[in-house]
């Protein structure tokens, strides 16, 4: 029983996409879906994205392979694969929304985020106001995952998918407490 | 020495079976999947639109996507989702009660960016082929297979300026049973 529960809540399933820390499963809410990841969504309860709607991907870890947590500095910068709009939030370790003080900045989407010349983007993630694109991070110190939705994207349900380029998670500097 | 072997090893294998059964049935006793949430949200064909933050109930789980949800029973009669008005992009999902998508669509893929579609059952559709009720000849018929399910309309609302035209947008939403006597 513990084993069922641990594995439900480490994965999502089998059959998932990974480029680089992220991690899509564009099959999750299909009838092909595997047994977990069938168990997984009956536990969770949520209203998953349709082919046509879009893809999440999710980042648990920066791209060295560290886990994300709220007291160290990230900087998420890149490109993202192609998509009419994308957003880019922060949740906790129970997939809920990271609170966060409702005057900063706790999310962001493509049409908001100040881009390069050549399109790609730096987005600072870190609870101390960072200049340019700031995402803020809340709360106490905890693991937190970033979601990165394509919303209208010929990415989902593509086998190229693997080509494609997702931004770069780097970490920055830690602080005590 | 081999005794312990094998109360060791049928241990093993006996867990690891009780957990294959355990991840297999657990869709079919879960008490807080998506469906059982969507049948404590009200009347079926009625478009609820979903909170942005309510423990353990449904949410819109991104912060810049608005939700609304219907459920659907089109046993006796189909069941016809209309939207249109201004939307930043605007997507729906169909899905049976299992969570299992059935179909989806967005905006781009409409005709004139309407939402304008109804789903049948197989049965209906064969009589609607042979004459298509009035009410129906606009929309995008849909096969479901299967009598109940619900359907998923997403909206996008990139800042604050554009909530009155989300609300509105999502509050001029209809899913209502067909007249197709």
């Amino acid at each position: 029983m513990l084993s069922a529960a641990y594995a439900l809540k480490a994965t999502v399933g089998f059959g998932s996409i990974a480029i680089g820390p992220w991690k899509a499963w564009p099959l999750a809410q299909t009838e092909q879906a595997d047994p977990y990841a069938k168990a997984h969504r009956a536990r969770a309860g949520r209203l998953l994205l349709g082919d046509a709607e879009g893809l999440v991907f999710l980042a648990g870890t920066d791209s060295a392979g560290g886990r994300l947590r709220t007291h160290c500095d990230y900087t998420v910068e890149g490109q993202t694969p192609p998509a009419r709009f994308w957003t880019l939030h922060v949740t906790d370790g129970e997939d809920g929304l990271l609170p966060v003080d409702r005057v900063f900045p706790a999310a962001h989407h493509s049409q908001n985020v100040l881009k390069n010349q050549d399109g790609r983007f730096d987005i600072a993630v870190s609870a101390l106001p960072r200049p340019g694109n700031w995402l803020a991070l809340g709360g106490q110190d905890q693991a937190f995952k970033l979601v990165l939705t394509l919303f209208d994207t010929p990415t989902a349900g593509s086998s190229r998918l693997i080509e494609l380029q997702m931004p770069q998670i780097v970490a920055g500097e830690c602080r005590d407490g | 020495m081999g005794r312990i072997l094998y109360i060791v090893l049928s241990g093993i294998a006996g867990a690891a079976l009780l957990h294959i059964i355990i991840i297999l049935a657990i869709p079919a006793y879960a008490d807080r999947d998506a469906w059982t949430k969507i049948n404590a949200l009200g009347p079926t064909e009625f478009f609820h639109i979903l909170p942005q933050n309510k423990p353990g109930g449904l949410v819109s789980a991104n912060p810049f996507i608005r939700t609304a949800v219907c459920r659907f029973d089109i046993d006796k009669q189909p069941v016809r989702v209309t939207a249109s008005g201004l939307a930043y992009y605007w997507s729906l999902s169909i899905f049976d009660p299992g969570a299992n998508e059935i179909y989806s669509m967005n905006d781009r893929t409409a005709t004139d960016r309407k939402l304008d579609v109804a789903i049948v059952t197989p049965l209906q559709m064969i009589g609607f082929r042979k004459s298509l009720p009035e009410s129906l000849t606009e929309s995008v018929l849909i096969e479901f297979p299967g009598t109940t399910g619900y359907l998923v309309l997403r909206t996008v609302q990139p800042d604050a300026s554009w909530e009155l035209i989300v609300r509105e947008f999502l509050g001029n939403a209809s899913c209502q049973p067909a007249d197709t006597l």
